[in-house]
């Protein structure tokens, strides 16, 4: 029942998504992040039609600790640089992600280029608009079960839908660099998340629509956004 | 904040729905309204971006078209292949054509693709896998030759090939290119072949040192002019990537630096980025060194924090907390020893022929502090010089790094004209702090402009000229800065 509502209540959103976002290309994704402006995806490959990527399944042990040193994400498909929101060129600062699966679970591997490093984020408290946040949506395709992962500098995570009976995501950060002090140089943040296939409502073989989307502020620049998405299969 | 999906926003949900049918209607005009917009917008993408050209399958079933972006590609990918980029055709859904083999590949831009490759990862100059063609297939032009290229545009100096800075034109693509390999247009109609070294583009430290120019050593010399270029940051984003090491971005740099011909070059340290105590230090570096042999003059390098540990605050050395780390090790061997330096901190001076001015390169390795080299760095910036650039990897605001404070507490006690640094991933002067940032070189970019490298050169003013070129065209990105031998700008 609860899931049945959750899918009227997402085919709602979708609607009032579309009509409030007006001729805003493309129409997707739907799922609109809570602490940011709604996503707008990169633009697609010119003439290219949308090819999906395969997030292989991985037998390697991983340990979620922010470090991605193990084999598993060499072995991950690579989104390449987010796209610059506004000029659908490779976007700066640099964002990618790699995206792999046990079986179980989706792997995640997010790497955020980032001069200052912010983030106030508390588990349960509203997220600040400053924070350094990765936003993750996951759509299964021919379906309107999605999902979304907030992960921020300081390893806050947020889903929605959120829900306390499931086991969750769980990510790790690693950071070179100092948070919240802007009068140092920072180089870098890396997040860790393994995220169970029940909560992206998947399983092997199935196509996701991954949108990922960060926004940064570098020192005497403008915010500016990156977005990557793909179709996503699950190998 | 709530979530998107609580249970609180079940009450609005139930006020959607009332007015669904209405919403339901409005949005499908809506998005057939979209639908147009899109696709007109689409064409008008297109004709904006798919002036490049798509990978050409000819009798032999493929053309090495090279790319330095995705937009050089039409509706191809711009894929790392056979140690460069080129374009090439997907084939996720589609087979390729005979002759060719779909593989997975990665793309400029670091994106996992399937596209149409030869088995043998072979591509000529002339666009040919199979090499072989006549001078007159040769597609570059060189900067003397007129050509199609139009990058230089309006502003700034440019060659008849319509390119910047000694850029050849790929007439193919419209595109100012770095030199081709060396060799691969010779006795081509107009030629004149730019000054590469014919050598193997494997591991080439102790090479350079036997080409380099005139009586110009590691430890310095006489040279003609200052004129020198700055290089930095060249490392995957991911530990231990060795995989999607940016070979293909470094090499076109480091063509880039050979074009414009520089004797000597600075580089402001992060080579790799591997884990301290594991196994792909060697390889990254010898990834980098195979990109970097593209230019034949001397190299001087910097330490950076990923030769220690990859931690900023990392310290190295048999002083340091971490000692010596296989990064650490690594970057001694290959690096520094074929110099002849047994620290990562050294000092290069170079003086003009008549003596009229001298200048001091001083390398901090700010990560593997210790009070040896602060006696070191004290008596060597005491050295009097006309010109004084500090090169350390971590500028100024890079605070945490162990050597960063102790050697500004010397450097300030001297007069300096510019530190030369890296450490963020983009380019940028900071008159304030007086620094160049030069880290842009393949490393995730931080700041906003694109990969590239910076060219020095002493004006007959006196005066040190900056220009911050972006590898991809040749241009400058910026206006250039000029400062005087104090370290103040001027015009």
């Amino acid at each position: 029942m609860a899931r049945q509502h959750r899918k009227r209540l997402f085919t709602s959103l979708l609607v009032v998504g579309a009509l409030a976002s007006g001729c805003r290309r493309p129409p997707k994704p739907t799922l609109a992040p809570v602490t940011q402006p709604a996503l707008v995806a990169p633009r697609a490959p010119a003439a290219l039609p949308e090819l999906p990527l395969f997030a292989p399944r991985v037998l390697a042990p991983l340990a979620v600790d922010g470090e991605l040193a193990e084999t598993v994400w060499r072995d991950a498909a690579h989104s390449g640089g987010f796209a610059d929101e506004k000029t659908g060129k490779l976007g700066v600062p640099h964002s990618e992600l790699r995206i792999a699966n046990d079986g179980q679970r989706v792997l995640l591997g997010l790497y955020a280029a980032d001069e200052d490093i912010v983030a106030y984020a508390t588990k349960g408290a509203p997220f600040d608009a400053r924070d350094d946040t990765f936003v993750v949506q996951f759509e299964r395709v021919g379906t309107n079960a999605g999902y979304q992962l907030e992960v921020t500098a300081n390893g806050t995570v947020r889903e929605s839908p959120a829900d306390p009976k499931a086991v969750g995501a769980v990510c790790a950060v690693e950071m070179d660099g100092t948070l919240n002090a802007p009068a140092d140089d920072d180089e870098e943040w890396v997040a860790e998340c393994i995220v169970p296939f029940a909560s992206v409502h998947a399983s092997i073989g199935d196509t996701l629509l991954v949108t990922a989307r960060r926004c940064d502020t570098p020192k005497g620049a403008t915010r500016r956004c990156g977005t990557w998405q793909r179709r996503v299969q699950l190998q | 904040m709530v979530s998107t999906f609580s249970p609180s926003h079940r009450s609005i949900a139930a006020r959607l729905r009332r007015f669904g049918l209405v919403l339901l209607v409005g949005s499908l005009t809506l998005l057939a309204a979209c639908s147009q917009d899109e696709a007109a917008s689409a064409a008008a993408i297109d004709s904006g971006e798919s002036a490049g050209t798509d990978a050409v399958l000819t009798g032999t079933g493929w053309t090495c078209v090279p790319c330095v972006q995705r937009a050089d590609c039409g509706t191809s990918w711009c894929v790392q292949f056979a140690a460069d980029t080129y374009c090439a055709v997907d084939c996720t859904n589609s087979p390729c054509a005979d002759g060719l083999t779909c593989k997975l590949l990665i793309t400029e831009s670091g994106e996992s693709v399937k596209a149409c490759v030869p088995a043998v990862e072979v591509c000529s100059a002339t666009g040919d896998p199979a090499d072989a063609s006549g001078p007159n297939t040769c597609p570059y032009d060189p900067p003397g030759t007129a050509s199609c290229c139009t990058s230089c545009g309006a502003s700034g100096t440019c060659d008849p090939n319509g390119c910047f800075n000694g850029w050849f034109c790929n007439r193919s693509a419209c595109k100012c290119v770095a030199a081709p390999p060396a060799g691969a247009c010779a006795g081509a109609d107009g030629f004149s072949a730019p000054d590469i070294a014919d050598q193997d583009e494997g591991p080439a430290d102790i090479q350079m040192l036997d080409i380099a120019p005139g009586a110009l050593g590691p430890a310095g010399g006489e040279v003609p002019e200052l004129y020198f270029a700055i290089v930095g940051d060249t490392r995957p984003a991911l530990i231990e990537d060795t995989a999607a090491y940016p070979s293909a971005i470094a090499k076109k740099i480091w063509q880039g630096v050979q074009g414009a011909a520089p004797p000597f070059t600075v580089t402001t340290g992060d080579y790799m980025f591997a884990t301290a105590w594991g196994s792909q230090a060697a390889p990254q570096l010898d990834l980098y060194l195979a990109a970097a042999a593209q230019y034949t003059g001397l190299r001087l390098p910097a330490l950076g924090n990923h030769e220690c540990t990859g931690s900023t605050t990392s310290n190295c050395g048999s002083n340091g907390k971490d000692g010596l780390t296989k990064n650490y090790t690594a970057y001694l061997t290959k690096m520094l020893e074929p110099l002849g330096f047994d620290h990562p901190w050294y000092a290069f001076h170079v003086h003009a022929p008549d003596n009229s001015w001298t200048a001091k390169f001083v390398f901090v390795a700010a990560n593997a502090w210790d009070t040896e080299q602060a006696t070191w760095l004290d008596s060597e910036m005491a050295v009097p010089t006309t010109y004084t650039f500090v090169v350390r990897h971590e500028p100024v605001a890079a605070n945490t790094a162990p050597g960063v404070k102790p050697s500004e507490a010397i450097i300030k006690k001297y007069p300096v004209t510019l530190r030369l640094v890296g450490h963020t991933h983009t380019y940028a002067y900071k008159p304030d702090t007086r620094e160049v940032v030069v880290g842009n070189g393949g490393a995730p970019l931080s700041g906003n402009v694109n990969y590239g490298y910076v060219l020095v050169k002493r004006r007959p003013d006196g005066a040190i000229e900056f220009h911050a070129i972006d590898y991809s065209t040749g241009n400058d990105f910026t206006p250039s800065f000029a400062i005087k031998a104090d370290g103040s700008p001027t015009p």
